[in-house]
């Protein structure tokens, strides 16, 4: 009496079938990408290459200036732009400022070779600051502060209302609510926040190479007014100027700085997953 | 005389490792409504979900016994669940418009079912708004989203939505619930008269409504079917110190 | 507090303050030319700055950008939405989060050193080119469309899909026409905040398109857009010359662009909240 139609159950695994395919394809795609980036590198790590100087045109040595450098200059730009960032995000959602959260999110879209451009005209020439780590620091921070204030924005408006009434009803500050109660859970939020764009800027190019870094430095910066070697930047130079000369010392790099990489965010996941 | 439509056979059913209904036995009669009543958590509405299967999508939901519609189990593998699910249709608890125009809403279910022709297709969601006493309300502009109407204007729309395809049967999950007074009444009006065509069965847990509206009643608690009757005998006489219990109030 | 309000307000008008003052040599001194033209040779005597080719080239590697990898994003995100087991969906996801980590200039180079080489060897002239640099693109999009979709998925209440279940639609059907368009605000929000990560990018289209300040006719030409001109010319150009400026003015036609595409995005946004 009932029609048994098997066609529609087949389709619906026809179907989960060509898009698990599709899936598939793509993540091992995505799998090659990472080992043919990691791996290749993998056998020119050794305690020179981490610890030298480039030598003899890139085709012998090692990249500390650039390890160096990148560490640097990520640790220098996260110091401004996190506590910033955070207090921005915080600011944006417990007063109700709708034109500052408008210009941040115009801000967070900006493409970041324009940052460097920005940077290079404010802080290496007017500011007189040259290629330096100070103007590079800056120019990152500016870059990392509007993504950082508005996942913190998020987070902050994502807790339930009923939290912050509570804390209201029992009579405290608007102050002590927002720095006694809420900020600290959302801890976890902004402490993955932090690492993600850590990861962010450790892998940034292109506005370093306008305000920052250089080809080749002789000896370690000497202070925050010195230019800096990075990875990504010392990666794009040698692909950029050497040919397959200097090939084995991208791939070496690029394998160091996925490492560190894969370290950072492995670290935001971290925290993300111990939220409540 | 009656004659059954749906059986439930020593059917349980689990999430998990929790078990919901516990060895469930019922038969529901065609063109009759036939409620599933009890106090929250009882099982009544996983009970009313199995018959269409729409907890197959709740990923650890596993069941054991038969539901046999018209005399085949529908948990046979070689059964089409969705040719199933366009028999037994089911109103959900909360309105569900979808996000589009009414005109929209409903043809989206004549579309499932391979109706094109744009003549049928504006009759016959004509007839399912008419049918469900809606008609009246938004003849002037289908095409408005159906996100504006009121909420016992979606769930009227939502009816119209089920009864446009032709099922045979149609589940009420509480679908008063979430409506004031004033919206109950007229979709209690409007499913005595859909039993004329349909048969209903409804899950409530308010004692009032299983009394103004049902013909049989079925009493759930803690996942066991305790009592069924027909109503006014249930309800006036009851067999069970549990389903007393219930009616006066005690437990629920 | 009201340090960190400042900042930002003063950013974003600094920015376009600086990026306009900048410019205003090259808009003098070279005028409409600077869109009119297609002869961007700067470093001649006398330098010719026609920025119409950047220009369209940005926007043409954006626009097939995003066509490319919008659509192989939507179905893995409806994969996994709908079809996935919880381990499927928890390692992709993962395996996706990781890839959106991977910095350009890395992605850039493994193309370079593995895909471009195939290029001459099939007879095809120009070993950079669109397709090289659009190839690029997708891996570096992929993570943030995918991501993004797949949480305007996620975010739509069960109950709907359930309704459209109970219907007797098959899961396809139930994801794209009603999940999907419960969600549409969020997936054009997508499409969107992915344009404009393409229009921003810089090493992948300046390693992998090639040099050429020329509109590319098929996709094996190479090309050049406003952002790989930034980036390979500023560090040559002379301080405050013509070169200089109408770099700045490059600068500006990408704020605008990416301007255009958060507005839109927050006016997407602001429409699905009501």
């Amino acid at each position: 009496m009932k029609k048994v139609d098997k066609s529609r159950i087949a389709e619906n695994r026809k179907t989960r079938l060509a898009l698990r395919i599709l899936t598939y394809i793509i993540s091992s795609l995505i799998v090659a990408l990472f080992l043919l980036a990691f791996v290749p590198g993998l056998k020119y790590w050794s305690w020179e290459f981490f610890t030298q100087f480039p030598k003899e045109r890139m085709t012998d040595g090692g990249i500390f200036p650039a390890i160096l450098g990148s560490i640097l200059l990520t640790v220098t730009s996260l110091a401004i732009a996190i506590p910033l960032g955070v207090l921005l995000g915080i600011v944006l959602s417990e007063y109700n400022l709708t034109y500052i959260k408008f210009a941040v999110t115009i801000l967070s879209g900006i493409p970041s070779v324009v940052y460097g451009l920005f940077g290079l005209g404010l802080f290496c020439i007017t500011m007189n600051m040259r290629t330096s780590i100070l103007a590079g620091a800056l120019t990152l921070s500016l870059m990392v502060l509007p993504v950082i204030s508005s996942s913190v924005y998020e987070v902050m408006q994502a807790i339930p209302r009923e939290l912050r009434e509570a804390a209201y009803a029992l009579g405290a500050r608007k102050s002590e609510v927002i720095f006694e109660m809420l900020v600290p859970s959302v801890r976890n939020t902004i402490l993955t926040v932090s690492f993600v764009n850590a990861g962010r800027v450790i892998g940034e190019t292109a506005p370093l190479i306008l305000t920052a870094a250089v080809f080749y430095a002789t000896q370690l910066p000497k202070s925050l007014l010195s230019p800096v070697m990075t990875m990504p930047t010392h990666i794009y130079f040698l692909t950029a100027a050497y040919g397959s000369s200097a090939r084995w010392m991208a791939e070496g790099t690029a394998s160091v700085l996925i490492l560190f990489i894969i370290l950072v965010y492995s670290i935001a996941f971290m925290f993300r997953r111990e939220k409540k | 005389m009656t004659d059954t439509v749906i059986e439930i056979r020593n059917f349980n059913a689990y999430y998990g490792e929790k078990i919901a209904v516990k060895d469930a036995n019922l038969k529901i009669q065609k063109n009759k409504i036939t409620a599933i009543m009890g106090p929250s958590g009882c099982g009544k509405s996983t009970l009313l979900r199995s018959i269409n299967r729409i907890n197959d999508l709740i990923p650890e939901f596993k069941v054991q016994g038969e539901i046999l519609f018209h005399d085949k189990n529908i948990y046979d593998p070689d059964v089409d669940v969705y040719t199933l699910r366009r028999r037994i249709g089911m109103v959900f608890q909360k309105p569900t418009p979808f996000p589009m125009s009414i005109f929209e809403n409903i043809a989206y279910g004549l579309k499932l079912i391979g109706v094109t022709d744009k003549k049928e297709l504006k009759e016959r969601v004509r007839n399912a708004l008419e049918m469900a006493a809606l008609w009246d309300e938004v003849k002037d502009d289908l095409e408005k989203s159906a996100l504006k109407l009121s909420g016992g204007q979606q769930q009227r729309l939502c009816i119209a939505r089920t009864i446009a395809i032709e099922p045979e049967v149609i589940l009420f999950d509480e679908p008063t619930s979430a409506l004031d007074p004033v919206a109950t009444q007229k979709i209690e009006a409007l499913i005595e008269e859909l039993a004329e065509k349909f048969t209903i069965v409804i899950v409530t847990h308010n004692i009032g409504q299983a009394s103004r509206i049902s013909d049989y009643v079925v009493f759930m608690y803690r996942g066991e079917i305790i009592e069924q009757n027909e109503t006014s005998k249930l309800l006036t006489n009851p067999q069970n110190e549990i389903t007393q219990q219930f009616l006066s109030g005690k437990i629920g | 507090m009201a340090i960190s309000s400042v900042t930002a307000i003063a950013a974003l008008f600094g920015i376009y303050y600086y990026l306009v003052k900048e410019s205003l040599p090259a808009i003098r001194s070279v005028g409409a030319e600077l869109f009119l033209s297609d002869q961007w040779y700067p470093v001649w005597e006398p330098g010719e700055y026609g920025m119409r080719a950047l220009i369209i080239n940005s926007l043409i590697v954006t626009v097939l950008g995003t066509l490319l990898v919008v659509p192989v994003a939507y179905f893995i995100a409806i994969y996994l939405h709908g079809f996935a087991t919880k381990k499927e969906k928890a390692i992709v996801r993962r395996l996706i989060e990781y890839l959106s980590g991977i910095p350009s200039v890395i992605i850039a180079f493994v193309f370079l050193t593995y895909l471009s080489p195939i290029f001459p060897a099939i007879g095809i002239y120009s070993p950079q080119n669109l397709l090289l640099a659009l190839i690029g693109l997708f891996f570096l999009t992929i993570p943030i469309s995918t991501v993004l979709i797949l949480e305007s998925l996620d975010s739509v209440p069960r109950e709907l899909e359930e309704a459209s279940a109970a219907l007797g639609a098959l899961p396809l059907m139930t994801y794209m026409k009603v999940t999907t368009k419960a969600a549409l605000q969020g997936v054009m929000n997508a499409i969107v905040l992915t344009a404009n990560r393409i229009v921003g990018e810089t090493i992948v289209v300046l390693l992998l398109g090639g040099g050429a300040a020329m509109v590319p006719t098929k996709l094996t030409d190479p090309f050049k857009t406003l952002t790989a001109a930034i980036a390979s010319e500023m560090p040559e150009a002379a301080k405050f010359s013509i070169h200089y400026s109408a770099l700045f003015f490059a600068g500006l036609v990408l704020v605008i662009f990416s301007t255009v595409f958060e507005l839109t995005s927050v006016m997407l946004l602001r429409r699905s909240r009501r």
